[in-house]
C-alpha cells in the first residue's frame, strides 16, 4: 500500500504540513456556533470541576 | 389571547409569497381580533410542498420544537386557511401534540376554536384535509396526463434544455390564446451545426467498437468542448476542462436523437419516506422508467440526428456490457462518517472533493481523473487526497482566531449568553437532535436520488427518529434549567488548556461535527501549494438555522 501511495505522488505529499492562506476569511461566531462552544464548554467546566475533587481523594 | 400563525406557500405554480403570506394573516387576524386574539409569532413555510408533515416542513416543525417550551410565550395557534396547513391525515396527526401543550387552534373554516371534544370539528378538518389531497392529485394528474398526450400526439417540446446537439428554435404562438397575446412560442429542436456531427461521431465511434473512454479522450484530445463547456453559461458548477465518461453514455442512451420527442423517461413519484411510519409522509424519488413505458411522439418531432436501426444496435450493445449489469447490485449504504462532507472544493479544478478512505484513514479525494478525460497537458495531479485530521486541526486553529484579544470579550460574553441549556447530557442532546436530523435528511436524499430504496433504509429510519425523540425529551425536561457559564471561566479554560486546538482534542464526534457544521465554512484546497483558503458562507448557517420565511 506504501509502495502504491509512493508511486502516486500521495504518501510524500500527506508528510507535508497543511497551510491555512493568508486570504482566507476570518472566522465569525454566529449565534448557532456560539450555541454548540456553549454546550462544549459547559461540559468541559463541569468535568473541570470534577477533577480537583478526585486528585484530593489520590492526595 | 397570544397566537402564533402558522402559513405556508408553494413556490410550484409561481404564487406570490408576500401577497399570499398577506391574505393568510389577514384572514387570521380577521378570526382572532374580534376575540381580543393577537399575533405575536409567525412560522411561514415558502417552496414546500403542502403534502409534507408538519415535522419536515422548517417552519411548522420550528412551532413544533417551540410549542414545548414554557417561555414561548403564545397560547394558540391559527391558520389563515386549513388546506394551506393540514393535507390528508396531517389534522390527526398534529392537533393531539397541540392538545397535549395545552394549546389552542384556530381554523377559519370551523369559524374558530377547533373543539377536540367536537365530533364535528373533528370530521370538518378531516374532510379539508381530504379536499385538499384531492385538489393536489387532480392537479397532478391533469398535468401528466396532458404532457404525455402533447407528446404522443404533436411532439411537442415540453421544456427543459435541449439535449446537446440540437438547439432550440420558435415554432409558432402557443395555442393558448392568453399565452399567445403574451407573446409566448412553442419551441422546436433544430440540429445545431456545430455539435450535431460531434453526437453522430458519437454514435458511428460506439458502433465501431470504442468504448466511453476512448470516445471521451479523443473529443478532449481533439479540443471538442464538452456539453457543459459549449453552454458553459447554464454550467457554471463544472469546469468544462474535458468529456466526462459518462456524458458520451448519457448521449448514446438518448432516444430523442431519432427524431422523435420524448417524455416520461425519468419520471418523479412519490414513495413513503418509512413504510412503517406512514405520518413521516412521502419523498419525491426519481427513477429510470422501464423504456416500454416512455412516451414517444407518434410522428418525428424534429429532424433525427442518427436513424432508429443504428440506435437500436447502440442501445443492445451497451445493455451487453458486463459493467453494466453489475450496476444495479449496489450494497447498502451506511451514514456517512466523514464529518467534512460538502465543505471540499479542488482549489486546481473546483470540482467538489468526496469522502474517501486511504488505509483506514479519512480523507478527501478529487476524482476529476476517474470521471473525466482532461486533455494530456493537463497539470491536474493523478490523485489529489487529504486526510480529514488535518483538515480538523487547521479549521481549530483558523476558528482559535475568533478568541483573539480583540475579539475575546464580546465572544466570550456571546457564548455565556447563547441560549443553552447547562448540563453535559442536554448539550448531547442538542448535537444528536441536529445529527439525527441531518442523518435522516442523508437517507432522504439517498431515497429521492435513488440511491437507496425505502425498505433498505425502514429500520435505520426508525432508529433515527427514536434517537431524534429521546434527545427532545431532554431539551423538554431541562426547559426551566438556565445557564451558568461566566466568560471569565471559559477565557480560564481557553487559557488552561492552551487554545482551541486542544479543545478539539476533548471534543465527543458529535461535538466536533457540530462546530464544524456551524462555521459555515466552504474550503478550497490546493493540492500543489498545500495551501487551504477558508471562507465563511454565512447564508448557508442562517438557512439552517431559521429557515427563510421569518
Amino acid at each position: 500500500m506504501l509502495r502504491l501511495l509512493r508511486r502516486s505522488g500521495m504518501a510524500t505529499r500527506d508528510a507535508e504540513p497543511l497551510t491555512v492562506s493568508a486570504e482566507s476569511d476570518p472566522p465569525v461566531m454566529t449565534p448557532g456556533l456560539a450555541r454548540v462552544f456553549a454546550g462544549i464548554f459547559q461540559r468541559l467546566l463541569a468535568q473541570q470541576r470534577s477533577t480537583p475533587e478526585q486528585g484530593e481523594t489520590a492526595a | 389571547m397570544k397566537f402564533a400563525f402558522y402559513g405556508r406557500v408553494s413556490t410550484e405554480d409561481h404564487q406570490d409569497e408576500q401577497a399570499s403570506r398577506g391574505w393568510q394573516l389577514r384572514r387570521a387576524r380577521q378570526l382572532i381580533e374580534p376575540a381580543g386574539g393577537v399575533i405575536v409569532a409567525e412560522f411561514f413555510d415558502v417552496g414546500h410542498s403542502r403534502s409534507l408533515p408538519w415535522h419536515r416542513r422548517p417552519q411548522a416543525s420550528l412551532l413544533l420544537l417551540e410549542l414545548k417550551r414554557p417561555s414561548r410565550g403564545w397560547d394558540a395557534v391559527v391558520v389563515g386557511e386549513s388546506a394551506r396547513a393540514f393535507y390528508a391525515n396531517q389534522f390527526s396527526n398534529t392537533f393531539p401534540i397541540l392538545e397535549h401543550h395545552q394549546i389552542e387552534l384556530w381554523v377559519p373554516e370551523v369559524g374558530g376554536r377547533v373543539d377536540p371534544d367536537s365530533e364535528a370539528h373533528d370530521m370538518l378538518m378531516s374532510l379539508f384535509g381530504g379536499m385538499s389531497k384531492g385538489e393536489r392529485s387532480r392537479i397532478k394528474l391533469r398535468v401528466k396526463t396532458a404532457m404525455a398526450d402533447l407528446t404522443e400526439r404533436e411532439g411537442r417540446f415540453l421544456g427543459g434544455r435541449p439535449p446537446y446537439g440540437y438547439r432550440l428554435i420558435d415554432a409558432g404562438l402557443h395555442p393558448n390564446p392568453e399565452k399567445a397575446a403574451a407573446g409566448i412560442q412553442l419551441h422546436r429542436l433544430e440540429p445545431d451545426p456545430a455539435t450535431a456531427p460531434v453526437v453522430q461521431e458519437i454514435f458511428v465511434s460506439y458502433l465501431a467498437g470504442d468504448g466511453y473512454r476512448t470516445i471521451a479522450q479523443r473529443l478532449t484530445n481533439r479540443g471538442v468542448p464538452s456539453p457543459s463547456a459549449y453552454d458553459s453559461r447554464r454550467n457554471p458548477h463544472r469546469s468544462g476542462r474535458g468529456w466526462a465518461f459518462g456524458t458520451v453514455r448519457t448521449i448514446l442512451e438518448n432516444p430523442r436523437y431519432t427524431g422523435r420527442q420524448v417524455w416520461g423517461r425519468q419520471p418523479r413519484f412519490e414513495t413513503l419516506l418509512d413504510s412503517n411510519s406512514p405520518q413521516d409522509g412521502y419523498v419525491t424519488a426519481q427513477r429510470w422508467a422501464d423504456p416500454n413505458n416512455w412516451v414517444r411522439s407518434e410522428h418525428q418531432a424534429h429532424q433525427p440526428l442518427i436513424d432508429d436501426l443504428s440506435y437500436q444496435q447502440v442501445q443492445a450493445m451497451i445493455a451487453n456490457k458486463g459493467a453494466d449489469r453489475q450496476r444495479t447490485e449496489r450494497s447498502p449504504k451506511t451514514a456517512s462518517p466523514y464529518l467534512m462532507a460538502g465543505m471540499l472544493t479542488c482549489d486546481l479544478c473546483g470540482r467538489k472533493m468526496s469522502g474517501h478512505r486511504t488505509d483506514r484513514r479519512l480523507g478527501y479525494q478529487c476524482r476529476i481523473r476517474g470521471t473525466y478525460a482532461l486533455p494530456a497537458d493537463d497539470p491536474h495531479p493523478k490523485t489529489v487526497w487529504i486526510a480529514e485530521t488535518k483538515l480538523v486541526t487547521a479549521t481549530f486553529d483558523w476558528l482559535d482566531e475568533v478568541f483573539s484579544p480583540a475579539n475575546r470579550r464580546r465572544v466570550l460574553e456571546q457564548i455565556a449568553t447563547a441560549d443553552t441549556e447547562p448540563l453535559p447530557a442536554v448539550s448531547q442532546a442538542v448535537s444528536d437532535l441536529k445529527d439525527a436530523g441531518q442523518r435522516i435528511d442523508r437517507l432522504v436524499t439517498a431515497i429521492e436520488n435513488g440511491v437507496l430504496a425505502p425498505e433498505e433504509v425502514a429500520d435505520k429510519l426508525h432508529q433515527l427518529r427514536d434517537r431524534k425523540d429521546r434527545a427532545t425529551a431532554v431539551l423538554v425536561a431541562a426547559e426551566t434549567t438556565t445557564g451558568q457559564l461566566e466568560p471569565k471561566a471559559i477565557a480560564d479554560l481557553l487559557d488552561q488548556l492552551g487554545g482551541l486546538v486542544a479543545v478539539e482534542a476533548t471534543l465527543t464526534d458529535d461535538e466536533r461535527r457540530s462546530v464544524l457544521e456551524e462555521s459555515n465554512l466552504s474550503i478550497r484546497y490546493n493540492h500543489d501549494t498545500r495551501t487551504a483558503l477558508f471562507k465563511v458562507d454565512l447564508a448557508r448557517g442562517v438557512s439552517v438555522c431559521v429557515g427563510g420565511a421569518t
